[in-house]
This record gives structure tokens, C-alpha cells and sequence, in this order.
């Protein structure tokens, strides 16, 4: 099969063949996952339900006075435009921001890559390995940093510092501190680039960087206080937690990922057999961002995920496109075959719905009156507050009710609720859930608020001031008792 | 005297050199039959249809006696039950001997499958060992279904074209292949899925291998269709019960088990990578892969694992056991001589090793049945608790269906769901599956709940906590169990 060779008349279109595979396949993928039905579980949700409603988060969520500008300001001003423009409500939204953002993040490199094909096998791996992919699904604008991050160090190993790469970083910084926010985090490739000795490379990297993040804060309007919020958002979310339990999810530490040590040593091994005449791994800043965030990540697990990955994965493409290049020449029928052989392999992989990875959400009930009519009365009344412990419960409510009229205690990120709010939420995880910890909130509820909390229809909280509904499956909604809005009899 | 002594030394060992070969085929055959024998010896039961075989056997009655079942059922598996009947008939065991018969015969019938075409069969030991500590493939080899008898037919195959390659195929090999896969559509019926090696062999470019076994696959399967007595018919049903199981549910995580997605298997790509470092070390050709089948089987099988669990665990790893058998073995016969003593030595290690590793019982996963709360109808605390004669037995989870029918094979009752969803009626389907959809939610049994009889009942795992939040049944607590049934006068409404 693979001694087949094509006549000479077709193989000129061997390279144009493959580019198209490859194109195919990473439109395809994300089209298949959003037809499973899937809804990313986070952030895109209240993305996209800030975009329709058209607030300022002082009208959506209680914050404390640390808060002054919303730290994704481009990404809602983009999403709005597009919301007008087009109509699409939150759901069009987070269609468009989960397949244009995993298009953007796969193909950023295409512009460089000889052989295209090698990315589809740095895809593959990373979706065995890790969950990279799947955050690439998440809808979430982290996904521009990551694209403009694997170009950035990409372009540094195939070019010479210069004056179009110095406008091409710029532009590419800008735009992620625009939409994503978090400028100082840039500093990571900024030190990597000084590790592998690339000065000439760093100080561009550095000059790029100071110019794309007072081009992007200058763009917002309000560039000190864009810079100076990203920075508070940062301290609140990591100082004020006694332990990394409490924390969000992806800023807990990781446990090392053996498996992605793994991926190095296997590339280091085909260093050792083919032996490319590719820079040393001490030279490659890719590398040294790669060590770099896989020790910080024992602190804070984003580390990894955001920088160190898409660092390794450009190591990866780097290597196999080597491999590429001295295997298989670029009209060959072998290069078609192997292309369509992975093409195929990283479709039934990153689409593969292993674990209910993309249809969890099918069984999500939403609180919204709209889908559950029983719900009438239990929902916060005007000017009331949505009380939960659980920033699930604030994305999937925002996301079905972004024009309601009621704020919620507990947004995106605990460190933007006030103080006492803060412990009260800190002091429910620290005990688990226990009801009695909700004991503060629940003192000073008014009629128009809710309390809702996660729990079978078998398990009613042990919080015998409010009156319950099991609302939807998994959701129990209280109230307190004698509640002029007319009453549905529990189930 | 001293001389004496050293000649008999010098004898022994020489004897000892003559027979090696021979010893170390009796270790690893030894091994073969030491480990299935010590798993049993545990008290182990495997979880799900090796025990409806032997229940079934026992029972003597068809299936539509022990379910409620729908339009699309046809029985597949006429020989299997016939052949564990007409042993049960002749030995009168009871239906745990029977289980266990089926798992060592089962497992020693695949141990032995590649015994045939290796000259080295120390190094099946070490593929063993592999598959046991990387794929934690051993508890489905363990499982005495009769999907082992298409693996070990596999197996034999695969090993067949790599003991003759790179010589063209004999009549005597197309004969082999049309009785294999003869047998396995008889016994184990899915026909359709001997298309995977057909195109592996072709993938590979091994033309005339494809042509003969192709032609072996479609004789063997209409001769196995033909001895059942219903040739197109059965053709027809394994074909369709297998779109029905794979069709009938819109996400995976309603389907059985084994036909979920896999994510990967990171630890097969690693034994994959490191043959591929140990070829690129014996200096010989990586790239040569691209011409055996055997690579080619192992590749879509992973391939399709992304769809269904089983692609991967029926074909692609016994594809992968056999490469690993025959590169292990290039390896072992340019290091060690066939008659030396420390190939003897290494092969009376690699036995222990695989025995010691095949048997661990790490996370008590060969006696975790032992702990099984059982639903008997011998048990007086559950008289009255159990379905009447002709009711129906309602749950949602399979692996209560396998262990109530192996434990009561003559009870009256019939049970819902059995060993496939998709051969439920389709009301009932629609029930079960929205069971699952909701993760459980005791809402979700509604309708069952509503057309429950008096000698019905409705079974779910628990048995602590909380009474199911169905007020409408009266509820026991059984060990490992909560039982509803219809309200009686004068009856608690818990305990």
C-alpha cells in the first residue's frame, strides 16, 4: 500500500491535497462536537450572556470595591458588536466563540508549518495526553493567548529578530491583552527567551510586549485602571485562599503530568535516531517555557496548562515536521496516505465523546422560568440575589437569564465578591458544602433572594429557616418561608 | 571419584542443555494453565455474561422465559448454551463450576493460541506480562465469553501469516481460515467484524493473504450461519442487534460499557514506542511495519477504540500481543542460544513473573464478587420481596440482572432489562435509557413505576441512605439493595 506512487501528473497536487486535509479536518472537528450538543461548562457561558445583556457586572454580580473595569473588556465589546450585528443570542454566541477559537488556536501556525500534517500529530498527542484540546473548546478567549503565543515562539525558531517580527509580536500581544487581560503573564517567554540565551530575541519580545500592553490598555480607554485590575484580580484570587482546595479549579496545583514528561523523552529519543539539524533543546525557549511552567505549576496549575503545553506542543511540531521532511518528500502518495491515516486519527480522538466529555451538558437542567414554568416564584425577584456556593450554577443561570433582574453573589471568580461574602463562600468549601455554613447568607437574606444549593431530590438542605423546592434535577431552591410570590407545593 | 563427579555434573547439564527447549515449552504451558486455575482459586466470578451462559445452561429455558423481551430478538448464541448445557446435563454442576470451566477453558484456549507459531515462547510470557501491567487487559481475557474464541481464532491467524511470511499462503491455510472463523460466527456470531483483518491485510499491501482470507471469512461465515439452521437469518440478526446496540442511544454514556469510546490507551502507544526504539536499536527497519498486517490490525483497532471500547480490546490489542510475541522473539533468538541454560533460567523467571503479576489480586479485582450482596430467593429475609410467579423483575442496571438470574436461574420471574438494552420492547427502551440520561434519577423510573403489578418488583443498588424518591412503592432495605414493590395492607413502608 504505502509503495504506491502517484502518476507524475497528480502528485504536484500532493501539497495542496494535504493542506486541504488538514484544513478539513480542523473545521470538522469542532462542527462534530457542537452537533453532539455540547455547551462549554464556564466561562464562554457568561461571556456570551454579558454580550446579550448589554450590562456593566456592577448590575450583575455584588462586588466588592476592589472591582472598578471588566478585565475581558475587548472580548465583550467584540462579542456585543457581533451580538448586534448578527442577532445571535447566547447560544449563536457561544456556537461561534467555540469553533472560531479552537479554528484559531489550531491553525495559528499554519503559515510557517512546511508540512501542515505535523500539527495534526501534535493535536493527537496532546488529546491522549492531556486535556489541551478540550480547552480549546472551552469557548474561552485564553485561546487567543495560546495562538498568539505558539506563533510567537514558532516564528523566533524559523526567523531572525527584525523589524516585522517586532510589529507582528506587538500586534499579536495587543490583541491577547485586549481580549484575554492578563499582560503580566507574558513575562514567562520573555524569561524564557533569556534562558535559552536568545537576548536578541528577548529584548524584542520584551519591547513587543511593554508596546502591545499600552497599545491594548490604552485601546480599552481606561489603561491604568485595565492594567492595575488584572493585576488586583490576580492577588485576589490566590492570597486570600487558606488552602489550594478552595481555590477555582484550574488554579489548583497539578500532580506533574508523567505523561507529558513522557512526550519529551520521546523527543529527545527521536533527536537521538534522526539526529535534525534542529537548534539544541538548551537553545529553544519553547523548552525552557516548557520547564519553566511545568515547576510553577505544582503552585498553580494554569501555568501549564496555558503556557507550558502550547510550548511543548510547538516542540512537538518542530521535531515531527523535522521527521517529516527527511522521511517523506512533499509530492509523495506516502505523505497523502499518512496525512489522511492522522487526519482520521485526530478526528475519532478529539471527537471521540469518551467519558460524556461533550454531552454532560444534555442533562443540564437550567433555572429559567422559560424552560420550567414550575420555577415561577422560586427565581430571585427583582433587585434580589442569587445565593450559591457554586460558580456552575452562576454560568448556566446567567447564561439562560442574561436580561434578569437580579445580581448574584458569586460570579466568575470568588475574589471579586465583598469580605464577608468571600468567607462565608470560603468557609462552605472549607466545610465541604456543609448547610450550616450558609448560615450568614442565609441571615441575611431579604424576600426577593434565593438560595440555591447542589443536591439530589432525596438529600433537602438541612437549613430549616428557608422554605424548599427541589426546582430542577440536582438543584434545590430556598426561600424565605411565607414568601408573598405564589408558592409551588414541593415535590 | 572427583572425576566421576564431574562427569555426571558435566551429563546433567548436557541433558539438561538437550531438553531445554522442551522444558521451556512445559513452563509456559504450565503458566498458561497455573494462572487461570489460581484466579478461580480466589472464588473469582467474573461480572457479566459468563454468568447468563452458565444461568442460561442451567435453566434449560429460552430466553424469552427470562425476559421481557422485544420484537427484534433472536437467540445468538444457540451453540455456546447448548455445548455449557449438555455439560451441565453430563457433569450436574452447579452454574459457579460451570462459570469457572468457562473462564480457564477460555483463557488456557487463547494462552495457547499463538503457542503453535513461535519458536520462542518465553517471549509470550513477557507479552502477557505487558498486557496484564500496561493494558490491564487480563480481567477481559477473564472474562469465559465466548468473544475469547474469535480472539484466540485471531490470534491464530495473525500468527499463521507471521510464522510463513514472506512465503504466499498454502490451501491448508485457507482451510484453517474458513474452520476458524466457521467456528467463531457458530459460537460467537459477529461475522461483520472479521472485515477488520481482511482490511489490515490489504492496508499492508499483503494482496493474496487478503484475497485468502477474505475468501476463508465469507465461506467460514455462511458455513458457521448455515450449522445454526437459520443461515441469513442469523447473518441478518448478529448484523442488526449489533446496529440496534450501537444505533438506539443518542450519547454513549447509555450504551454498555465496552461499547463506550476509549481515551487513547497512552500505555499501548508506549509499548508501541519502545518495539519501535528496540527496532531502531537491533538496527533493523522501523519503516518495514508498514507491510504487516498484524501492525495494521493493531492501528485501526485503536483507531476505532475511539468509537467503541471494543474495537480496540478485541482486535487491536491481540494485533499488538501478537507483534510484541514476534518482535520479542527476534530478540531473545539473537541473544540466547535455543538449547542454553540461561534461556531456561530466563524463562523459568519470566514464568514466575507472569504468574505472580497475572494473579495479583491488586485492588481485590478477582474477589471483589466475593462481596457481592446476592438477591436469593433462598434467603427467607427476602420472602415476599422478590417478584411472584410471572412478574417482572424492573431495573436499570445489567450487572443486577446477571448476578440475580445466575444466583436464581429456575426463579419464575423475568427480568427487564437482561444483556442487551437494544432487545427491550421500545417503550421500555425509551425508559432505560432515560434512566440513564438522568444519571439515575428515581424520577426517571416513572413509568415502570406506573405499570407496575402486585408481582412486580423494582430493584436499584443502595440499600443505605436515603429510600428512593418514589412514594408511590413501598420499600425494603436489603443488603447492597433497596426493593419497591406495590403497596400491601399491613405492610411497613420501610425497613
Amino acid at each position: 500500500m504505502f509503495e504506491f506512487e502517484l502518476p507524475e501528473r497528480f502528485r504536484r497536487y500532493v501539497p495542496l491535497a494535504v493542506w486541504l486535509v488538514v484544513a478539513l479536518v480542523i473545521l470538522a472537528i469542532p462542527l462534530k462536537i457542537i452537533s453532539y450538543g455540547y455547551l462549554p461548562g464556564d466561562d464562554a457561558l457568561r461571556h456570551c450572556a454579558k454580550a446579550v445583556s448589554g450590562k456593566p457586572w456592577t448590575e450583575i454580580l455584588v462586588l466588592n470595591s476592589s472591582y472598578r473595569l471588566d478585565h475581558n473588556l475587548g472580548w465583550h465589546a467584540l462579542l456585543g458588536f457581533v451580538h448586534r450585528a448578527t442577532g445571535w443570542d447566547a447560544e449563536g454566541l457561544v456556537i461561534l466563540c467555540v469553533v472560531g477559537l479552537f479554528i484559531v488556536a489550531n491553525a495559528a501556525l499554519w503559515p510557517w508549518l512546511k508540512r501542515p500534517e505535523a500539527w495534526l500529530v501534535a493535536l493527537l498527542a496532546s488529546m491522549i495526553v492531556s486535556d489541551l484540546p478540550q480547552r480549546l473548546l472551552l469557548g474561552r478567549p485564553f485561546a487567543l493567548t495560546i495562538a498568539a503565543l505558539m506563533i510567537i515562539l514558532f516564528v523566533a525558531q524559523k526567523s531572525r529578530p527584525g523589524r516585522i517580527n517586532f510589529i507582528l509580536f506587538t500586534a499579536l500581544i495587543t490583541f491577547a491583552i485586549l481580549f484575554h487581560g492578563v499582560w503580566y503573564l507574558w513575562l514567562l517567554p520573555v524569561a524564557a527567551f533569556l534562558f535559552a540565551g536568545e537576548f536578541q530575541w528577548a529584548l524584542l519580545l520584551a519591547g513587543a510586549w511593554l508596546a502591545g500592553t499600552a497599545l491594548a490598555a490604552l485601546l480599552t480607554g481606561h489603561p491604568a485602571d485595565y492594567l492595575s485590575q488584572a493585576v488586583t484580580m490576580m492577588v485576589g484570587a490566590f492570597g486570600q485562599h487558606a488552602t489550594s482546595r478552595t481555590e477555582v479549579t484550574e488554579f489548583q496545583p497539578f500532580a506533574g503530568d508523567i505523561l507529558a514528561v513522557v512526550i519529551v523523552g520521546a523527543l529527545v529519543l527521536l533527536r537521538f535516531f534522526l539526529k535534525p539539524a534542529a537548534v539544541p533543546f538548551a537553545r529553544s525557549p519553547a523548552f525552557w517555557l516548557m520547564c519553566g511552567c511545568w515547576m510553577l505549576a505544582f503552585r498553580i496549575g494554569r501555568f501549564w496548562e496555558d503556557f507550558g503545553w502550547p510550548a511543548l506542543m510547538v516542540l512537538m511540531v518542530t521535531e515531527v515536521e523535522f521527521l517529516f521532511l527527511a522521511k517523506f518528500s512533499a509530492d509523495s502518495a506516502k505523505r497523502l496516505l499518512l496525512t489522511l491515516i492522522l487526519a482520521a486519527a485526530a478526528f475519532l480522538a478529539v471527537t471521540s465523546d469518551w467519558n460524556s466529555r461533550y454531552t454532560k451538558n444534555l442533562t443540564w437542567q437550567f433555572l429559567s422560568v422559560a424552560e420550567h414554568p414550575e420555577l415561577e416564584g422560586w427565581l430571585p425577584a427583582d433587585g434580589g440575589i442569587l445565593y450559591a456556593a457554586d460558580m456552575g450554577i452562576f454560568y448556566q443561570t446567567f447564561y439562560k437569564n442574561p436580561n434578569a433582574n437580579w445580581r448574584y453573589i458569586l460570579g466568575y471568580e470568588p475574589a471579586l465578591m465583598p469580605p464577608d461574602d468571600f468567607a462565608t463562600y470560603h468557609s462552605i468549601h472549607w466545610n465541604n458544602g456543609d448547610a450550616k455554613a450558609y448560615l450568614p447568607w442565609v441571615e441575611k437574606m431579604k424576600p426577593a433572594d434565593r438560595l440555591v444549593i447542589n443536591g439530589g431530590g432525596d438529600d433537602r438542605p438541612n437549613i430549616p429557616q428557608l422554605e424548599w423546592f427541589y426546582g430542577v434535577s440536582g438543584l434545590w431552591i430556598g426561600r424565605l418561608p411565607g414568601n408573598t410570590f405564589h408558592l409551588v407545593t414541593p415535590r | 571419584m572427583t572425576g566421576d563427579h564431574g562427569n555426571f555434573i558435566s551429563a546433567a547439564r548436557e541433558s539438561v542443555r538437550r531438553h531445554a527447549p522442551l522444558l521451556v515449552w512445559a513452563l509456559v504451558a504450565l503458566t498458561v494453565v497455573a494462572i487461570p486455575l489460581k484466579i478461580i482459586g480466589y472464588g473469582y466470578l467474573p461480572g457479566d455474561d459468563a454468568l447468563r451462559h452458565a444461568a442460561k445452561a442451567v435453566s434449560g429455558k429460552p430466553w424469552d422465559e427470562i425476559l421481557v423481551l422485544g420484537p427484534a430478538y433472536r437467540e445468538q448464541y444457540f451453540f455456546w448454551h447448548l455445548f455449557l448445557r449438555q455439560i451441565f446435563l453430563w457433569s450436574h454442576c452447579d452454574p459457579g463450576q460451570l462459570v469457572g470451566f468457562t473462564v480457564a477453558g477460555l483463557f488456557i484456549l487463547f494462552g495457547f493460541s499463538p503457542l503453535p507459531w513461535v519458536k520462542r515462547p518465553e517471549a509470550w510470557l513477557i507479552t502477557l506480562t505487558l498486557v496484564t501491567v500496561a493494558g490491564g487487559l487480563l480481567p477481559r481475557l477473564m472474562l469465559g465469553r465466548p468473544f475469547l474464541l474469535t480472539i484466540s481464532g485471531l490470534v491464530t491467524i495473525l500468527c499463521a501469516w507471521q510464522f510463513r511470511e514472506p512465503s504466499p499462503p498454502r490451501w491448508r491455510t485457507l482451510a484453517m481460515v474458513t474452520a476458524i472463523s466457521a467456528f467463531c460466527t457458530l459460537v460467537h456470531g459477529v461475522w461483520y467484524l472479521w472485515a477488520l483483518p481482511v482490511a489490515a491485510f490489504f492496508l499492508a499491501g499483503q494482496f493474496r493473504w487478503g484475497i485468502l482470507l477474505a475468501t476463508g471469512w465469507l465461506a467460514g461465515s455462511f458455513l458457521g450461519a448455515c450449522l445454526t439452521g437459520h443461515p441469513f437469518a442469523s447473518l441478518f440478526y448478529a448484523a442488526e442487534i449489533g446496529r440496534r446496540s450501537l444505533g438506539l442511544h443518542l450519547v454513549q454514556h447509555t450504551m454498555a460499557t465496552e461499547f463506550q469510546p476509549f481515551a487513547g490507551d497512552i500505555f499501548a502507544l508506549l509499548l508501541v514506542a519502545g518495539l519501535l526504539v528496540l527496532r531502531c536499536v537491533e538496527k533493523r527497519d522501523p519503516l518495514s511495519w508498514k507491510s504487516s498486517p498484524v501492525f495494521w490490525l493493531a492501528g485501526l483497532g485503536w483507531l476505532l477504540g475511539f468509537k467503541a471500547i471494543r474495537f480496540w480490546t478485541d482486535w487491536g490489542w491481540p494485533a499488538l500481543m501478537v507483534l510484541t510475541v514476534f518482535e520479542l522473539q527476534l530478540l531473545l533468538a539473537a541473544r540466547l542460544a535455543a538449547n542454553s541454560l540461561k534461556r531456561l533460567a530466563l524463562a523459568g523467571g519470566l514464568a514466575v513473573m507472569t504468574y505472580l503479576a497475572a494473579t495479583s489480586n491488586n485492588d481485590g479485582k478477582w474477589t471483589e464478587n466475593l462481596s457481592w450482596p446476592v438477591l436469593s430467593q433462598d434467603n427467607p429475609d427476602l420472602k415476599g420481596w422478590l417478584p411472584d410467579p410471572d412478574g417482572i423483575f424492573y431495573t436499570a442496571d445489567m450487572t443486577i440482572f446477571y448476578q440475580t438470574f445466575f444466583r436464581n436461574p429456575q426463579a419464575r420471574w423475568r427480568y427487564i432489562v437482561g444483556f442487551e438494552p437494544a432487545l427491550m420492547p421500545d417503550a421500555d427502551f425509551a425508559v432505560y435509557q432515560n434512566v440513564h440520561w438522568n444519571f439515575g434519577d428515581p424520577q426517571a423510573y416513572r413509568p415502570w413505576v406506573e405499570k407496575m403489578r402486585p408481582a412486580d418488583r423494582l430493584i436499584f443498588r443502595g440499600g443505605s441512605g436515603a429510600v428512593p424518591n418514589l412514594p408511590q412503592l413501598e420499600w425494603k432495605a436489603a443488603p447492597g439493595f433497596w426493593i419497591g414493590r406495590t403497596p400491601r395492607t399491613n405492610a411497613p413502608s420501610a425497613q
